[in-house]
C-alpha cells in the first residue's frame, strides 16, 4: 500500500481563460480568470484590478463564458471542464459573504465519441437560448437554456463536417444559427446551420462559403447592426455575411499566427487580435453609411504594439485590456491614442506572474540556510525565463549593528525632518539609547528630554510636532525640534507603568489593573479617563484601525489571570466586548489592524500561538488560532506599498497579511527576531529594523507573498537547467529562433544567448556530414538554435553562451564529476534533427568545463540518436538515447567509453538513479527498474510496470516505490515486490497509488521548499518530492505513516461531505485516475488541497467535520479529537510545503 | 489611429468560388502605407499550436518539446509515437517458437496481468497455456480431434485463473486452469450447430455469444440467458463489447455486414444502431485499445476497413491481400495496444493490385490515418501465412499463429554476440521443445516434435 500526501505549494498560474462581465453585482465590472482548476474573481476599480475571491472547482476548466439570461441584471458564468462537467454559476451577497452558487450543473460527456483534436469548443447563443458544445467529432451538443433549470442536459445533433476548427453563434438571427469553420481534403470552408429548438436538429443552411484561406482558424461573430462574421487566417482576414465579403491580406500579420481576439465595442466595429509573437493588433470594420449597401465597407488592421504571448484576452473598460497567457506572464495593458517613442500604442500597466510552463527545475540552497529554493525553466519563446522560487519572505540586509539585549525599538523623526526617520530609539533593561541615522552612518546621541537610564515602553512622534517617551515612571512629551521636555505625566501615588500604547494623539498605559487614558495636545498631556479592570493588564494597544484616523475610538487589552481580551471604548474606557482565550498562557502582545477593509484583533500568547478575531460592531467574532512559534511573540504593524502587514517577532518570524479576504501567515527567512520596527530613513527607505538577541539588522523586505518569486527574463525558451555548486553557476539549455535571410541566419530578437558576455559555438565532422545530407532551410524559414548558457548564481548574468550546430537540439543537461576526475563538468546530450527524418538518428554527448571565466569543450562523442536524459550514475555517465539506456565510463584519457546498454524501451525519456538502481520512464511503456550488476558490468531489468502509461516524469521514492506522472494529468505510485516468490511477480510492478492532478507534470525533484526541522512540527512524513507543471503549479508528494494517512483520509472523507464543491463535481470523481483508457478511484493518496481547506471553515463546519473523529493521543489509545488538535495537525501540514 | 487606407472594392459572392484577399489595398497603397507594411515585425514561433490554431511540429523531438509546453496535444503525440513503436518492431525477430499441435492454430489470447502468459487454441480443440519467459506449458484442454476447433478465447480479468472459450463442438465454457474446474455455459449438443464467438464484459457483467446460424445470446456472467435473437441471417464470426460502454456491441458475420448494437435495445435484426456493409464476408471487427473510438474490420478477401465513432462512418478502406482459404485460419487484423497501428498477416495474391513477384508472407503494419504501409515484418527462413497476430497488452511482445506453429516476436538483441546460436530447450512438458532464437537464424533441418499429452 502507498500512503502519500499530495498538495500544491503554489497553485497554477497560467491563465487559460478570461472573461469580463457583471458578475458580483450589476454595478461591478468583473474580470474572471481560469487557471486550470482555480477560478479568480477580480473587480475593475479606478485603482486597478482588485481580487475579491478565489476558489477551486473539482475539474480543469476547458471553456469559460459569461452570458446574461433575458431580464437579468447580472451575468452568469458557464464553465465546462476537461471531463465534461458543465455548470452555470452565479454569485450572491458581497464582501465577506460573497458566495458562489451553482445554478445548474450536469455532465455532458458521451463515452463513445471521439474527442475532437482541436479541443472542446463552447459557444452561447447571443440571446441566451442555448449553449452549443463541440466536444466530439461529428457531434454538436446543445444545452437548451431555461430560466430555472438546475440540471444541464445536452442532446446531440449530427454534424456532417469532419474536422471543425471553430464554431460561433451568429448575431441577429431569428433562430439560433451557428457558423462553423471546417476542414477537408480540399481546404477549409465556412458553413452556417440554423438550429430548431423544437426539432433538435439543424434545419437549414442559411449560407456557406467554400474554400476560405487554407490556414483560416478563427471565426469572430459580429454583433448587430453589422452582423455576419470575420474569418481570421494566417495571411488574410475576411468579413463575410452570406451575401458579401470583404477581404484583406496585410503583410504585417504574416510574421506569426493570430490565436485570440476580443471585442472592444458593443456594436462590434473594433476588435483586438493577438498573435503567437505577442503582437497586439486592432481590427476595424469600416461601416458603410448608406443603408442599402453592404454593412462593411472595408477592414483595417493596425499593429498596436507588443505584449506577452496571449492565450486569451478581454477588453475591460476605458482602454484597459487584460491578456491572459500560458507561455508567459499575464498582463493588464492600456491602449493609447498616441504612440510612444517606440511607435507602440500599448502601455503595460501590470504584469501577473506565471511560472508555466515549467519544463525543468532544480532545487538549490544558494544562501545555505537549510532551505531549498527552486529555479525553474519557465515560459517559452520571447517569454522564456528562469524563476527563483522561495518559500517565505526574504530580508535583504543593508546594514547591521551588534547590540545585545534589546527590549524594544522605535523610529523617530527629530528636528525638522518631515518624511524620513532619522533616529532610532533602542530600549534595554534600565537603559534607553538613541541612534542618529546620518546618511548610511549610525551614531549614538542623546535626546535631552528623554530619560536615558530607564527602559522605554514606547517612543514615537505625535501630533503638534512632538515626540513621546513612555518609561516605567512617566510619560514624557518632548518637542520635536527642541528635544526638550515640554510635559510629563506620572501615574498617581508612585505607581509604575507596566504596559503602554500610543498613537498620534492618544496614550493608554496601565499600572497593574488600572488603566489610564491620556490625550496628547500641544505642549500638554491630559489624563482624560481611568478605570480599574478585573485583573492586571498584560498587553495593550491603541492603534487606530484606519490609518487615516487621527484618533482611535477604542483600545484593546489582554488580561492576566482570566486570560481574556477586552475591547474598551475611548475616551470613556467602557468595556465593549470581552472574549476569553482559554488556557493558562498569558497574552503577550495585542494589536488591532485593518486588512482589506476588515478589522481584526490579533493577540499573541507567551507560547507562540496567536488568536485572531474579526471585529464587528457587536464585538469579536470568528475566533481562530494559529501557532506561529514556540516563544513569546511580539506583534508590530508595518506597511508595504500602502498595504498593512503585521510582523510577528518570535523564533519563527512571520508576516501576517490578507489576501482575498483571508489572513495569510508567511514565514520570514530569518532564524529569530525579537523585536522589529519599520524604518523609513533617507539612506534606508521603506526598510525594517530587526533585532535578534545580539544584533540589529536594517534591511528591506521582499514583496509580501507566501512564495517569493524572482524572474530572470531570458527572452528565449529555457529547456533544461543544472546547478554547479563548485563554480557557483547554473547551466541552462535554451532555444531561440533564427530566420534564414539573404545573409544567413539572424536571430529573431535579442535574447540571453545573443547578449551573453562571451560566446562560442561547436561543430563536429559527423554533424557537418549530417548537415550536408539535409537540405538547407529556405529563405525566411525559421530555425531553432540551441545554446548552453552559463549563468552566475548570484547575479544571474549570462557569463557565456555556447551555441550548438544548426538543427542540433540540446535535450538534456547535468552537472557532475566523472570517474577519478575531480573537475566538475556540464554535460549536454543533443539530437540532430533532420526535418526529413521523423526520428533523430544522430546526436552528441558533450562535456564542457567552466573555469576561471573560460569555457572549454573537454570531450564529445557522437551517438546514434537523440539523448533525452542524462544522469550521474556512480561517477559514470548514464544516458537515455532513443530507445536505449547506455552507461559510459570516463577513462583516464578523458574519453567516454561505452560500458553497457539496455534496450527494452520505445523511447527512454526519463532517468532517475538511486544506489545501483535506475528508473527508466518510457514515452508509452510506463516505468522500468534496472539494476547495474557491478561484477558483470551490465544492466538487468528487474521490474517493470506493464500498464501502458504515457510518461511525463518519473521519480524514485525508495528502493521499492516509484512515482510516475502520465500525460493525462495523473500521478501514480508503483511498488515492486522483491520478496515475491516467483520471478514473474518480482518482475512486475504493482500500481498501488493513483490520483488525478488535472495538470501535466513535467518534472519531479527531491527537495523541499521549507526549512527542515524547524520548530516543533509534529507532522510525521518521509521524503519530499516537488513537482512542476505545464500550467505553472508547484506541488509536493510526501510519504506518510499508515496511521496518520488513515486519519487524514478520514478527515478528507468528512470534508467532502461538509464542503459543497462549486459546480457540484464530486471530489472522488475529480481525483480519480482518468485517461482515455481507464478511470479508477483515487488510491494511496490524501488530497492535501482538500484537507488544508479545513482551516478555512468556520467553527460550525469544523465541528461538523471532527464530530466523533478519533485520534491517537500518542499512548496508542484512541479518543475523540479536539478541534484545536485537528487545527494544529493541519496547520503543521501546511508548513511542510 | 494610424494611416487611412483606401476602401477596397466589394465583391458579390459566388459561394463556390474560393475567397481570395484582393490585393487592391496593396496596389492602392500610399508611400506611408508601404513604409508601415514593409517594416518587419519580429516574428514569433510558427511551428506550434495553441488551441490547435497553428500547425504542429513535423518531427518527434519538436512534438515532445511542444507537448512539454502544453502546446501539442495527445493526438499528435500518439501519432508521432507510432514512429518509435514501428522502429522497435522493425527490430523484431522470432524470439521463441513452438509447435505444440498437429493442426493449425485457430485462436490466441494474452493474459491481462501476467505479462508473459498466453493461451493458444487449435483446430482439434487443444488449448495450451504458455508462459513464454519460463517455457512453462500447461495443456488445458486436450484436443478432441477434428471438430474441436477453438474459435475464441478470453481470460477473466476478475479471476485471472479462468479462461472463457468457445469451440466448434458446440460449447461455450469457462475453464479454471488452477483448479481445473470447467463450467459449460452453453452447449448445443449438435454437430451442425456451434458457437463461433463470444465476448465478456466484466464491467457490464454480461456474456454474449454468437453461433453459426446467426443467433446471438446474451447471458449474465452466471450463465443466465437474458435474450437470444437471430441478429444475422448467416454465421456470426466475431463479437466484441466496446471497451468504453458495456452496452455497445459489435457483431460481424459472413452475411457481409458488421453491425453495431445497443444490447439494452435489441428487438430484432433491424434494431442495429448501424450496419456497416462490406463487399465480402467479414472475419472480425475490433475496437482500438487506445481510445475505443475506432473499429477495424477484416473481410475475407482484400479489404481492411477503419470506422469511426460515434456514427461509425467509414474512415478508411485499406486494400490488403488476405483471402480466405479452406485450410487456412481466417486472417484477422488487430490493433497495436499502445498506438493506432493496424497489423495483419499477408497472403500475397497475384491478382491483388501492386503485386510483386516473390512477395513475402509478412505481418503488415499499417497506419490507419493514411492507410500507408509502415513496416512489413518477416523472419528469414519462414514463409508461411501468419493468420493470427496479437500483441501483449503492454505491447512488449507479439504472439502469432502460423499454421501449427506459435511464435513470440520480440526485439532482436542489438549487439552481435558470438557463439549464441539457435538452440532447442526442453519445456516443462515432455517432448515439447521450445526453439529459442537469439540470433534468429533459420534452422537448418527441422526436426519436428509434437506433443499430445
Amino acid at each position: 500500500m502507498a500512503h502519500n500526501y499530495f498538495v500544491h505549494a503554489h497553485p497554477p498560474t497560467a491563465v487559460t481563460a478570461c472573461v469580463t462581465g457583471n458578475f458580483t453585482s450589476p454595478d461591478d465590472l468583473n474580470l474572471v480568470l481560469a487557471k486550470n482548476h482555480q477560478i479568480e474573481i477580480l473587480v475593475v476599480t479606478p485603482e486597478g484590478l482588485r481580487p475579491i475571491k478565489n476558489f477551486a472547482i473539482n475539474g480543469k476548466v476547458d471553456v469559460m463564458k459569461f452570458f446574461r439570461p433575458p431580464g437579468e441584471d447580472k451575468d452568469r458564468l458557464f464553465i465546462v471542464t476537461a471531463r465534461y462537467n458543465a455548470m452555470i454559476l452565479e454569485t450572491i451577497g458581497s464582501g465577506h459573504d460573497l458566495h458562489i452558487v451553482t445554478k445548474a450543473h450536469g455532465n455532458v460527456g458521451d463515452r463513445i465519441g471521439k474527442k475532437a483534436e482541436t479541443g472542446t469548443l463552447a459557444v452561447i447563443d447571443p440571446k441566451a437560448r442555448m449553449i452549443g458544445l463541440r466536444i466530439y467529432e461529428c457531434l454538436f451538443k446543445v444545452i437548451p437554456l431555461e430560466p430555472d433549470q438546475s440540471e444541464l442536459r445536452a442532446y446531440n445533433i449530427r454534424m456532417e463536417e469532419l474536422s471543425v476548427l471553430d464554431i460561433n453563434f451568429l448575431h441577429g438571427c431569428a433562430q439560433p444559427t451557428i457558423v462553423l469553420l471546417h476542414h477537408d481534403n480540399h481546404g477549409r470552408h465556412i458553413k452556417t446551420h440554423e438550429i430548431s429548438l423544437k426539432d433538435k436538429e439543424f434545419v437549414k443552411v442559411p449560407w456557406k462559403q467554400d474554400n476560405v484561406e487554407r490556414e483560416a482558424s478563427m471565426l469572430i461573430p459580429v454583433p448587430q447592426p453589422i452582423g455576419g462574421c470575420v474569418i481570421v487566417g494566417t495571411e488574410s482576414i475576411v468579413y463575410h455575411n452570406g451575401s458579401y465579403y470583404q477581404a484583406i491580406a496585410p503583410a504585417k500579420m504574416q510574421s506569426s499566427t493570430i490565436v485570440c481576439y476580443c471585442q472592444i465595442d458593443e456594436d462590434g466595429s473594433r476588435y483586438l487580435l493577438g498573435d503567437m509573437a505577442g503582437h497586439l493588433y486592432m481590427l476595424l470594420l469600416i461601416r458603410n453609411e448608406s443603408p442599402d449597401g453592404p454593412p462593411v465597407k472595408d477592414l483595417v488592421l493596425e499593429v498596436l504594439g507588443e505584449t506577452t504571448i496571449p492565450e486569451c484576452m478581454t477588453y475591460l473598460d476605458n482602454s484597459y485590456v487584460y491578456l491572459g497567457s500560458r507561455l508567459g506572464d499575464s498582463q493588464l495593458v492600456r491602449l493609447n491614442v498616441q504612440p510612444d517613442e517606440n511607435k507602440s500604442y500599448v502601455t503595460i500597466v501590470e504584469s501577473f506572474t506565471n511560472l508555466g510552463p515549467i519544463v525543468d527545475m532544480v532545487v538549490v540552497d544558494l544562501e545555505r540556510q537549510g532551505q531549498g529554493q527552486l529555479v525553474t525553466c519557465s515560459g517559452a519563446y520571447k517569454e522564456g525565463s528562469l524563476r527563483i522560487i522561495r518559500n517565505g519572505i526574504g530580508i535583504h540586509e543593508l546594514a547591521s549593528i551588534d547590540l545585545p539585549g534589546i527590549k524594544g525599538m522605535w523610529p523617530l523623526r527629530c528636528g525638522t525632518s518631515k518624511v524620513y526617520d532619522n533616529t532610532l530609539i533602542l530600549s534595554f533593561v534600565e537603559q534607553t539609547r538613541v541612534l542618529t541615522l546620518n546618511g548610511e552612518e549610525v551614531e549614538e546621541t542623546e535626546i535631552p528630554g528623554f530619560l536615558p537610564d530607564q527602559q522605554t515602553f514606547y517612543a514615537g512622534n505625535t501630533a503638534h510636532s512632538q515626540i513621546i517617551q513612555i518609561c516605567p515612571n512617566s510619560v514624557r512629551l518632548v518637542g520635536m525640534e527642541s528635544l526638550q521636555l515640554v510635559d510629563e505625566w506620572k501615574p498617581p501615588s508612585g505607581r509604575v507603568i507596566s504596559v503602554a500604547s500610543c498613537n498620534n494623539n492618544q496614550v493608554v498605559c496601565a499600572t497593574g489593573p488600572i488603566l489610564f487614558y491620556l490625550d496628547v495636545e500641544e505642549g500638554k498631556l491630559i489624563q482624560t479617563a481611568d478605570t480599574t479592570l478585573q485583573y492586571e493588564i498584560a498587553c495593550i494597544d491603541v492603534t487606530p484601525l484606519n490609518d487615516e484616523d487621527e484618533k482611535a475610538t477604542m483600545c484593546c487589552v489582554g488580561l492576566w489571570t482570566d486570560i481574556s481580551v477586552r475591547l474598551l471604548k475611548l475616551p470613556s474606557l467602557e468595556e465593549i466586548a470581552k472574549e476569553p482565550l482559554g488556557g493558562e498562557v498569558i497574552p503577550r502582545s495585542i494589536l488591532m489592524a485593518q486588512f482589506e477593509n476588515t478589522n481584526y484583533l490579533l493577540c499573541a500568547l507567551g507560547d507562540g500561538s496567536l488568536f485572531y478575531f474579526v471585529m464587528t460592531t457587536r464585538g469579536l467574532a470568528e475566533k481562530k488560532k494559529v501557532t506561529l512559534g514556540t516563544q513569546p511573540t511580539v506583534l508590530r504593524k508595518f506597511k508595504t506599498h500602502s498595504t498593512t502587514n503585521v510582523f510577528a517577532c518570535s523564533d519563527r518570524p512571520t508576516v501576517i497579511y490578507s489576501s482575498t479576504q483571508k489572513l495569510v501567515f508567511s514565514n520570514v527567512n530569518l532564524r529569530e527576531v525579537k523585536h522589529m520596527c519599520p524604518l523609513n530613513a533617507e539612506a534606508y527607505k521603506d526598510s525594517l529594523a530587526l533585532a535578534t538577541d545580539s544584533t540589529i539588522t536594517i534591511g528591506t523586505i521582499d514583496e509580501i507573498q507566501k512564495l517569493h518569486i524572482r524572474t530572470v527574463a531570458l527572452a528565449e525558451t529555457p529547456r533544461r537547467i543544472a546547478y554547479q555548486e563548485e563554480t557557483q553557476t547554473f547551466g541552462v539549455l535554451t532555444m531561440r529562433h533564427e530566420i534564414n535571410g539573404k545573409d544567413g541566419m539572424t536571430p529573431a530578437r535579442a535574447s540571453a544567448s545573443t547578449l551573453a558576455a562571451s560566446t562560442s559555438s561547436s561543430s563536429s565532422m559527423a554533424a557537418i556530414a549530417h548537415r550536408q545530407a539535409t537540405s538547407a532551410p529556405n529563405e525566411g524559414q525559421e530555425q531553432e538554435v540551441y545554446s548552453l548558457l552559463i549563468i552566475d548564481q548570484n547575479t544571474f548574468e549570462v557569463l557565456h553562451a555556447h551555441q550548438f550546430m544548426q538543427q542540433e537540439y540540446g535535450l538534456s543537461l547535468i552537472s557532475c564529476k566523472l570517474g577519478e576526475d575531480t573537475t566538475p563538468y556540464f554535460i549536454v546530450g543533443t539530437g540532430l534533427v533532420n526535418p526529413e527524418e521523423s526520428e533523430p538518428k544522430a546526436g552528441r554527448l558533450l562535456l564542457f568545463q567552466w573555469k576561471d571565466g573560460k569555457f572549454h569543450t573537454v570531450a564529445e562523442k557522437d551517438i546514434k540518436g537523440a539523448c533525452y536524459s542524462l544522469c550521474n550514475f556512480n561517477n559514470k555517465l548514464l544516458a537515455a538515447i532513443n530507445s536505449t539506456v547506455r552507461l559510459w565510463e570516463w577513462t583516464s584519457e578523458k574519453e567516454l567509453r561505452l560500458e553497457c546498454s539496455h534496450f527494452n524501451n520505445i523511447l527512454a525519456l526519463y532517468l532517475k538513479t538511486r544506489g545501483d538502481f535506475i528508473l527508466v520512464g518510457d514515452l508509452v511503456r510506463s516505468m522500468a527498474l534496472l539494476q547495474y550488476k557491478t561484477m558483470e558490468g551490465s544492466f538487468e531489468e528487474i521490474s517493470r510496470d506493464f500498464a501502458p502509461n504515457w510518461m511525463t516524469a518519473v521519480e524514485i521514492l525508495d528502493d521499492d516505490t516509484f512515482l510516475g506522472a502520465e500525460n493525462a494529468g495523473n500521478i501514480f505510485v508503483c511498488q515492486r515486490d522483491s520478496a515475491a516468490s516467483t520471478d514473474e511477480e518480482r518482475q512486475q510492478m504493482t500500481e498501488v497509488g493513483q490520483i488525478h492532478v488535472g495538470d501535466m507534470i513535467n518534472v519531479f525533484r527531491h527537495g523541499s521548499l521549507v526549512m527542515q526541522n524547524l520548530g516543533d512540527t509534529t507532522t510525521p512524513h518521509q521524503g519530499s518530492v516537488l513537482f512542476g507543471t505545464v500550467h505553472g503549479a508547484i506541488g509536493m508528494v510526501t510519504q506518510l505513516p499508515q496511521e496518520f494517512f488513515e486519519f487524514l483520509t478520514e478527515i478528507q472523507r468528512r470534508l467532502t461531505r461538509v464542503i459543497k464543491s462549486v459546480g457540484k463535481i464530486e471530489h472522488e470523481v475529480w481525483r480519480s485516475f482518468h485517461n482515455e483508457r481507464k478511470t479508477e478511484p483515487m488510491e494511496g493518496f490524501v488530497d492535501g488541497d482538500l484537507v488544508e481547506t479545513f482551516l478555512d471553515l468556520d467553527r460550525d463546519h469544523m465541528a461538523e467535520v471532527f464530530q466523533g473523529l478519533q485520534i491517537n493521543d500518542g499512548s496508542g489509545m484512541k479518543q475523540d479529537a479536539k478541534v484545536e488538535d485537528v487545527i494544529k495537525i493541519i496547520e503543521d501540514l501546511t508548513r511542510i510545503h | 489611429m494610424g494611416p487611412k487606407r483606401k476602401a477596397a472594392q466589394l465583391t458579390r459572392i459566388n459561394n463556390n468560388e474560393p475567397i481570395r484577399a484582393k490585393n487592391a489595398a496593396k496596389k492602392a497603397k500610399s508611400k506611408i502605407d508601404e513604409d508601415v507594411e514593409n517594416e518587419p515585425l519580429p516574428s514569433g514561433p510558427s511551428s506550434l499550436c495553441s488551441r490547435n490554431r497553428v500547425r504542429p511540429p513535423a518531427h518527434l523531438v519538436g512534438v515532445l518539446q511542444g507537448h512539454g509546453h502544453g502546446l501539442v496535444g495527445h493526438f499528435n503525440l500518439e501519432r508521432f509515437s507510432r514512429l518509435p513503436i514501428i522502429e522497435e518492431i522493425s527490430h523484431y525477430g522470432v524470439f521463441k517458437s513452438v509447435t505444440p499441435f498437429d493442426t493449425r492454430t485457430t485462436s490466441l489470447a494474452w493474459h491481462p496481468s501476467s505479462p508473459s502468459l498466453c493461451a493458444v487454441g487449435s483446430k482439434w480443440g487443444d488449448i495450451m497455456l504458455w508462459n513464454y519467459q519460463a517455457d512453462n506449458f500447461q495443456n488445458l484442454e486436450p484436443g478432441r480431434g477434428p471438430g474441436g476447433s477453438i474459435l475464441a478465447m478470453k481470460f477473466d480479468i476478475e479471476n485471472d485463473c479462468r479462461l472463457y472459450t468457445c469451440s466448434i463442438d458446440g460449447k461455450m465454457a469457462v475453464q479454471d486452469f488452477v483448479g481445473q474446474k470447467s463450467r459449460v455455459f452453453l452447449s448445443t449438443d449438435d454437430w451442425e450447430h456451434w458457437y463461433t464467438s463470444f465476448d465478456v464484459s466484466f464491467t457490464g457483467g454480461t456474456v454474449i455469444t454468437g453461433d453459426n446460424k446467426g443467433f446471438v445470446t446474451l447471458m449474465t456472467k452466471d450463465g443466465e440467458v437474458v435474450w437470444r435473437s437471430r441478429l444475422h441471417p448467416k454465421k456470426v464470426t466475431n463479437l466484441q463489447f466496446s471497451p468504453r460502454e458495456p452496452y455497445l456491441l459489435i457483431s460481424t458475420s459472413v452475411d457481409n455486414s458488421v453491425k453495431v448494437w445497443d444490447i439494452r435495445n435489441i428487438k430484432d435484426r433491424k434494431s442495429a444502431l448501424a450496419s456497416l456493409e462490406h463487399d465480402k464476408p467479414v472475419n472480425s471487427a475490433y475496437f482500438n485499445p487506445v481510445n475505443g473510438t475506432r473499429l477495424l474490420t477484416t473481410d475475407q478477401h482484400s479489404q481492411l476497413r477503419v470506422y469511426r465513432s460515434p456514427h461509425w462512418d467509414l474512415e478508411r478502406l485499406i486494400p490488403h491481400p488476405h483471402r480466405q482459404f479452406q485450410h487456412l485460419t481466417p486472417i484477422k487484423a488487430t490493433w497495436h495496444p499502445l498506438a493506432d497501428i493496424v497489423l495483419a498477416g499477408r497472403y500475397p495474391h497475384d491478382q491483388f493490385p501492386g503485386y510483386e513477384a516473390g512477395e513475402q508472407r509478412s505481418v503488415d503494419f499499417i497506419d490507419p490515418d493514411d492507410g500507408k504501409m509502415l513496416f512489413q515484418l518477416t523472419q528469414p527462413g519462414m514463409n508461411n501465412i501468419i493468420s493470427l497476430n496479437l500483441f501483449s497488452p503492454s505491447g512488449d511482445a507479439m504472439l502469432s499463429g502460423m499454421s501449427s506453429t506459435v511464435l513470440i516476436w520480440k526485439p532482436k538483441p542489438k549487439f552481435e554476440m558470438d557463439e549464441k546460436l539457435y538452440k532447442e530447450t526442453e519445456s516443462n512438458i515432455k517432448d515439447l521443445m521450445v526453439e529459442e532464437w537469439p540470433e534468429h537464424r533459420p534452422k537448418r533441418a527441422k526436426n519436428k516434435k509434437k506433443t499430445r499429452t
